[in-house]
Order: C-alpha cells, then sequence, then structure tokens
C-alpha cells in the first residue's frame, strides 16, 4: 500500500576555515593523508601540484584558494579527498585539498533548504542547498561545477585581489 | 565460422593493402617483372582463400583477374593504362565486398558486374593478342659434393660450377662444415660441397649432363623444384642468404619446403617494405617463421607491463643505494640494465616504418589529381623512418587532409603551370627524418603557394585578427590553423569547407606534435610536422630546482656545465659565455618562481632547440632516469611546457619537461620583456 522513495543521500562533510561544506560521498573515491606534492610551476595558484597515487598522476587542488580564502600552513588535519567527477562528459579524478574531514551524515532531502541567492558569501550554482545540523548550517556544494569552472574564486562580490595578486 | 571469417578478412585487407601498393610501383616501372609476379601471386593466395572461406563472388573475380595478370606474366599480352585502371578499381570494389559478400547493396552487384566484364574485355584482348615468348624458366636445385679424391682423379670441382652457372642465372651455396683445422688439412682433398640454385631454360637431362663425367667421384643430386625463376622472388634469397657458410647443407627436403614457403611469404609479405625484422638465422631451416601476427591490445599491455617493471626498477634501485645489502646493488644494477632492453625491445616492437601510409598517400594522390585534371607525382622519402603505432594512426587523416589541400589548392592545372614557366607536371613531396627527440615529416609542393597578405586580408575580414596587429611570417601562416578560416576562394568537393586545418592542427598536438607551414608564392608550401618518438618512455636526465625534481629527455642534452651562482643574475634570461660561444641561459628558477635559498653552484644543461642550442639553469643534476610517462591531466593541459609526468623510485612525482615547448614560450615571453 505504502509507496517508500528514497529521499536521503550520504554526503561527507569536511571543514574549510570556519565553515562546514557537504559533498555527495558518490563523488568521493577516497580520502588520503597529505604527501608530498610535486608543485607545477607556471600553474594557476589553486593548482598545489601533483601526486602519485598509486601509478596515476593525480592533480590536486588548494580547495581553500580555489574558495578564495586565505592560504594558511597545513596541518595534520589536513587532508586530500579524491573526487571523481563528471565533466562536460568526461572522466575526471582530482584531488581537493580540505582543512580537515568531519563524517559521513545521511542527509534527508526533505531538510534541505534553498541555498539564500542575497546574503550568501559564494555565487550562486556552487551551492545546491543548506541543511541545519546540531546548530551548524552545512553548505551542499555542486562539486562538479566548483571544479569545472574557468573561475579564480567561488567567492561572490570579494575584491578582485586573488586574480590581480597572482596574474 | 565467423572467427575465421574474420581472420580471413584481416589477412585479406593486408593482402590487398600489398596488392595496391605493388600496383602502384608497377604503374611506374611496367618493365619488372618482380612486380607482376608479385601481383599475380597476391591474386592467386587471394583467389585461393577466398574460395576456402566461402567468399565465392570475390574468388570469382580475383581468378579472372589472375588470368589477366597471368597472360601478362608470361608475355602474352601487355599491360596498357586500361588494364591498371581496371585492376584498381575491381581492388577497391574487392575492399568494399569482403565485408559484403552476399552483395546485398545493389551498387555493390551492380558494380560487380560492370567488372566483370571489363575484365571479361581484357581477357578476350589479350588471347588475341599473338604470343610469341614461349619462356620456360624452371629453377632447379643442385647438391654436388664431390668425394675428398675429387682432384687425384683430375676433375676440378670448380669447373663443374661454371659450367653449370653457364646455363642460366645461379646462386651457388659453399658449404665449408666439413673442413678441417689446418693441421689436420689434406692440401690435395676435397673438403667442400656446394649447392646451387640455377634458374634456366634448360630442361632436367641437359643440367644432369654437367655431371656426366663427374659421376663417379661425386655425390650428385639434380631436381627441378620450381616452374619459374625463384632467383627473382625476394623471399627465396632472403631465405638463402641468411644461411652462414660453414653450416651444412639445406637438403632437398629443406628446400621444398623453402620454395613454398617463399612462394607463399612473397604473397603475404608487403612487397617493397624494409626487412624490418630480420628473421634470425635458424639452423634448420624447417621451422622458418619471419613474422607473426599479434593483436594491439596484447601489445599495449606488453608496454603497460613494462612500464610498470621500470617503475618498480627504479625504486628498486634506490632501495640498494639506501641499504648496504652484498650483492643487492649488483643485482639493482643488472636489473636494471635487462629492464632497460626488455624496455628498447618492447618499444620496438611497437614501431612501424612509415612506409606503411605512403600506399594511401599514393592511391590518394593519383586518384584526386585525376579527379582534377592536375599531373601530379608524388614522391616519398625516408619512408624507413619508424613511429609508435599509435603515432602513425592518428597522424593519417591530418596528412591525408594535407594532401588533398596540396593537390586541390596547391598545385595549379597544367595549363596554368606552363604560363608560369613551370613544368606541366606538379610535384609533391613527402620526406621523414628524425631529429633530436622528434620525427620530423615534411609535405612540399611546388604549386602556387600562398600569399601571407592574403591570409591577413581574410584573417581580419573574418575577425579573427585587428587590422592593426603586427605579426611574423610565421605567425602570418600560423593563421591557417585558426577555427574558421579557410583560405579557399571557391568551396569544392575536396576541401575548403573552412574546417580542417584547424582540426589538423588539433589532432597533431593531441599527441604532442607541432605543425607550421612555410611558403613562397609562385613557388610552393611545405607543412612540417613535428612528433615525438614515442608516447610512453623517455631516457632523461633528472634535475632539481629548489625542492623539485624535473625530468629533461637525454636526447636534448647536449652538455652541462657549471658556474658560480653569484655569477647568475637573478634574471629570466641573459647570456653567458661558455666554451668561448655566447648562449643564452634560462634561469628556470626564477622562471618557475622558486625563491628558496640558492646553492652555491649552478648548472647550465645546454640543450638544443630548433637551429640553435641553449643553456638551462638548473640547481643540480641528480642522474639518469627512464621515465614513464604519465598525463598531467585536462587541469594541465595548458602547461604545454611539461610533456607529462612521471613517478620517481621513491613514489614521488616529477615533472617532465618538452624542452622545444619550453624553450620557445621563454623566448616569446622575453621577446615580449624586451618590447615593454
Amino acid at each position: 500500500m505504502e509507496t517508500v522513495t528514497v529521499t536521503s543521500q550520504s554526503y561527507l562533510t569536511f571543514w574549510l576555515d570556519d565553515e562546514l561544506f557537504a559533498t555527495s560521498v558518490a563523488d568521493v573515491s577516497e580520502i588520503l593523508e597529505l604527501s608530498k606534492i610535486t608543485k607545477v610551476p607556471r600553474a594557476p595558484h589553486f593548482m598545489r601540484g601533483v601526486i602519485n597515487l598509486r601509478g596515476i598522476v593525480l592533480p590536486v587542488v588548494d580547495t581553500r584558494l580555489k574558495f578564495g580564502l586565505e592560504k594558511i600552513p597545513d596541518t595534520v588535519d589536513t587532508c586530500i579527498l579524491v573526487l571523481n567527477l563528471t565533466i562536460d562528459d568526461q572522466q575526471i579524478v582530482l584531488g581537493a585539498i580540505v582543512d580537515s574531514v568531519q563524517e559521513v551524515l545521511e542527509i534527508d532531502a526533505a531538510r534541505i533548504q534553498p541555498a539564500p541567492s542575497i546574503g550568501s558569501r559564494y555565487k550562486s550554482g556552487f551551492i545546491n542547498g543548506m541543511v541545519k545540523h546540531h546548530d551548524q548550517f552545512i553548505m551542499l556544494l555542486n562539486i562538479g561545477l566548483v571544479f569545472s569552472t574557468e573561475e579564480l574564486s567561488i567567492l561572490q562580490n570579494t575584491s578582485d585581489q586573488e586574480s590581480t595578486t597572482h596574474s | 565460422m565467423d572467427h575465421l571469417q574474420g581472420i580471413f578478412i584481416a589477412e585479406a585487407e593486408e593482402l590487398i593493402a600489398s596488392l595496391e601498393e605493388t600496383l602502384l610501383q608497377f604503374d611506374k616501372d611496367r618493365t619488372n617483372k618482380t612486380f607482376i609476379e608479385t601481383i599475380f601471386r597476391s591474386m592467386h593466395t587471394l583467389k585461393g582463400s577466398a574460395s576456402m572461406f566461402g567468399f565465392e563472388s570475390l574468388s570469382a573475380l580475383t581468378h579472372e583477374l589472375e588470368t589477366v595478370y597471368d597472360l601478362i606474366r608470361t608475355g602474352r599480352f601487355t599491360a596498357t593504362n586500361e588494364v591498371l585502371e581496371v585492376t584498381l578499381e575491381a581492388i577497391d570494389h574487392v575492399k568494399k565486398i569482403i565485408r559484403d559478400q552476399a552483395m546485398q547493396d545493389p551498387a555493390n552487384r551492380a558494380r560487380h558486374e560492370t567488372l566483370r566484364t571489363a575484365i571479361a574485355g581484357l581477357t578476350s584482348v589479350a588471347r588475341g593478342q599473338q604470343s610469341n615468348t614461349p619462356a620456360g624458366v624452371a629453377t632447379f636445385y643442385v647438391h654436388c659434393r664431390p668425394h675428398a679424391n675429387v682432384q687425384l682423379k683430375g676433375t676440378n670441382p670448380l669447373y663443374l660450377i661454371e659450367d653449370l652457372v653457364s646455363l642460366g642465372s645461379a646462386r651457388v651455396l659453399p658449404h665449408l662444415h666439413e673442413v678441417p683445422p689446418l693441421d689436420a688439412l689434406d692440401p690435395t682433398g676435397c673438403y667442400t660441397g656446394f649447392e646451387v640454385f640455377l634458374a634456366s631454360k634448360n630442361t632436367l637431362d641437359e643440367v644432369q649432363g654437367v655431371f656426366i663425367f663427374a659421376e663417379d667421384c661425386c655425390d650428385v643430386t639434380v631436381e627441378k623444384i620450381a616452374d619459374s625463376d625463384l632467383l627473382l622472388v625476394p623471399e627465396f634469397i632472403q631465405a638463402l642468404d641468411i644461411k652462414p657458410f660453414g653450416a651444412a647443407p639445406f637438403g632437398l627436403p629443406a628446400i621444398r619446403h623453402l620454395v613454398t614457403q617463399a612462394l607463399r611469404a612473397g604473397v603475404t609479405a608487403t612487397a617493397g617494405a624494409p626487412a624490418a625484422t630480420a628473421p634470425a638465422p635458424a639452423a634448420t631451416s624447417k621451422n622458418h617463421v619471419t613474422s607473426i601476427r599479434v593483436s594491439s591490445d596484447k601489445l599495449d599491455e606488453l608496454l603497460n607491463l613494462v612500464s610498470e617493471l621500470v617503475t618498480s626498477q627504479a625504486g628498486l634501485t634506490l632501495l640498494a643505494a639506501r641499504h648496504d645489502v652484498p650483492g643487492l646493488a649488483n643485482l639493482a644494477e643488472n636489473m636494471e640494465k635487462i629492464s632497460r632492453r626488455l624496455r628498447e625491445n618492447a618499444f620496438s616492437i611497437c614501431l612501424i616504418p612509415i612506409d606503411t601510409l605512403v600506399t594511401r598517400f599514393q592511391r590518394l594522390v593519383r586518384d584526386l589529381s585525376k579527379e582534377l585534371g592536375k599531373e601530379i607525382s608524388f614522391s616519398a622519402e625516408g619512408v624507413e623512418t619508424e613511429l609508435d603505432k599509435s603515432i602513425i594512426e592518428s597522424i593519417t587523416d591530418p596528412i591525408l587532409h594535407m594532401l588533398r589541400n596540396c593537390i586541390d589548392h596547391g598545385i595549379e592545372s597544367p595549363a596554368e603551370r606552363e604560363a608560369k614557366g613551370k613544368p606541366r607536371q606538379g610535384n609533391i613531396r613527402m620526406k621523414a627524418f628524425h631529429s633530436g627527440t622528434s620525427v620530423y615529416i615534411q609535405i612540399a609542393d611546388d604549386g602556387k603557394g600562398i600569399d601571407a597578405e592574403k591570409i591577413r586580408q581574410k584573417a581580419i575580414a573574418k575577425g579573427l585578427l585587428l587590422a592593426d596587429t603586427v605579426l611574423s611570417e610565421k605567425e602570418t601562416y600560423d593563421l591557417i590553423f585558426k577555427p574558421g578560416f579557410s583560405t579557399a576562394e571557391q568551396v569544392t568537393d575536396v576541401s575548403g569547407r573552412g574546417v580542417g586545418m584547424d582540426i589538423v592542427k588539433r589532432n597533431i598536438e593531441a599527441i604532442h606534435g607541432e605543425v607550421s607551414i612555410a611558403s613562397r608564392v609562385h613557388e610552393g608550401t611545405t607543412i612540417t610536422i613535428r612528433l615525438p618518438l614515442t608516447l610512453s618512455i623517455v631516457d632523461g636526465m633528472r634535475v632539481r630546482i629548489a625542492s623539485s625534481e624535473y625530468i629533461l629527455p637525454l636526447t636534448a642534452v647536449d652538455k652541462c656545465y657549471e658556474i658560480e651562482t653569484h655569477k647568475l643574475r637573478q634574471e629570466h634570461a641573459q647570456k653567458i659565455e661558455f666554451d668561448g660561444d655566447l648562449l643564452p641561459v634560462f634561469n628556470l628558477r626564477q622562471v618557475f618562481h622558486e625563491d628558496e635559498p640558492r646553492p652555491d653552484i649552478t648548472q647550465v644543461i645546454k640543450v638544443q632547440y630548433d637551429e640553435f642550442p641553449v643553456g638551462l639553469a638548473v640547481d643540480a643534476v641528480v642522474g639518469e632516469y627512464q621515465a614513464v610517462m604519465k598525463p598531467l591531466g585536462s587541469f594541465y593541459e595548458n602547461r604545454e611546457e611539461f610533456s607529462g609526468a612521471t613517478i620517481l623510485g621513491d613514489g614521488t612525482v616529477a615533472l617532465v619537461m618538452d624542452i622545444h615547448k619550453l624553450v620557445r614560450q621563454l623566448i616569446d615571453e622575453n621577446r615580449l620583456l624586451h618590447q615593454h
């Protein structure tokens, strides 16, 4: 009699600065400790370099810089999310450096609130929605868009300092 | 059965390709008998296997063609243009019906009938021609082992050979395997036997007659082994030539085997291709396999395994250097040598000479120039130059496209050429050669050339260029590769839809190649393609800049110099004197924005860039490294100065520099710096 629709999905949450973000676990294939990253000279500043992932050369993005946050020294909690994304019909594997990972959460679709279009720090489109969890707002990221965008920062209306310091 | 038919199709396509190639060669040199023989044999094999696998229509058609070539072969008919035309058409047709043997496509069926009539027409003409050469050359095998005391009986075996050779053309193989060491040698004794392959019009009896007075002092075998002149079959000669002088005689059974094999091999082997894989000298020529067919998947797998081995081996070397275990260093060194050889071997397997493409190009030039009413000759130089099979696959279409452009737009019509005082016949030359880490392929025509000014105007008109931009000649010609650019004033069937050259460029860049154009109005256009030798492993020099390691392809490295760091200015580029010459030096530390403390000594590596040498300043030279190339991925696709990355023995990643592109970028950047 009853029709049950699966409306909840698993999300991985992680910290960047003082904000908690979440991405669907389907996009994350593994979490790595920070290892030696080989710099690629003359690449965009948010591209930290490449690492060896079991014989595959994996590009690594400094998510803080991509998000327009300031650069901080790496800590023991700093880690790399290995993301498996489909961008423009292309399967792309990349590493995203985040401050720390928090947990895997089951989030009910009904609890997701739309991202505020006004007053948000981030440009619309990059945030799929928000969820309140233990008094903390979690930003659900459209991670494919974040890493396929040509834009240097996804911050809304910030000064262009990030792009000017680097060109 | 499907599987077997698949094999047949693969084999037949190879046969057809070689047949086509030989036909085109024959077209140029109609007197060459070897070509006719090869053509005839190819057709014969094709016919045989087609009927065996149930391709009846194909078999019937080739049978009729074979008849024509049999007539030509025996001198009862001459190969006219018409014959060649029909044959080439028939071969195109065969290519189609091999995949549509029931001829469900009505077009195929119709053409099939037309062709059969055309071929039948040829045969009836041929039968009408009077034949006057009943040439019946046969090949005989003579094995003669004079008894040890033959000379005491007054017979000189050498005279026997001379008599034999005078009967026709011959090949004599001496057998020295019984010759004893000098101290045991009896100077009056005869230790040598010989085998003679004689192509002669004489009968068996006449050949045997040579030995009539020597029968009691020699063991003689005379046997007819073929009804044709085997000495004209290169495969047969090759099989004979690989035998060392000291070896025992072939013996009749082995020879018979060789004959059938040579005749068969003559068909499958691509005629005219260089004997790239020299057959190993087999002690007995029984299982004489010169090449085998391997699926390319297996080769790819082999290369992957070799790459993994090379990477693991680097780990082993590192481990051996760190731990002082007796014998380990030796073992690691040995492993390194073996893996290097294995690597070279595996890669050479995957190299294909450019030759394999030439037939397609020749065919295109021939057909298209006829269609457009132009007279064009096509020549290819350096076709033995080898490239990785994956590279060959990716450059075929771009080159075909460029050739089409040459024929359609480059070469003028005969009348136009005569008016300009040029020979009626246009010329397209393809030239392939090695230089450093690259292979170059040049396609040059002597057509009307491209007017740089016209390109400029057109680019401006199309909005690709601002009217006041100053461009060098090279930059102007590069505009041709911009998307949406086509110089043809009229769009023709053949080329000039405005798509093409940009795709050509993109395809070539996808395999780390480059393409450029140079042209002189009324003199012609030259297109140069630069391609990397192989995509997967490079021999490199490992260098360090600040805390990162890089690989420079060893083939580009010329020499290393040491200088004190304080003599190097903190600039991107400067000129420093080495060995009495001023060398432009790029300080990679500066270029890569590394600001860690500098070491006291800096290494300057002299590399070859295009026509002049350039120095690259790095912190240290670490050593040699076999770099297994890994792609950097789409996030770094704009970083052209790095052709990829490799994994070092300790598991970290090092970037592999594309010296050519890096230096070119640096030169461009510095030109800009000086302009400002």
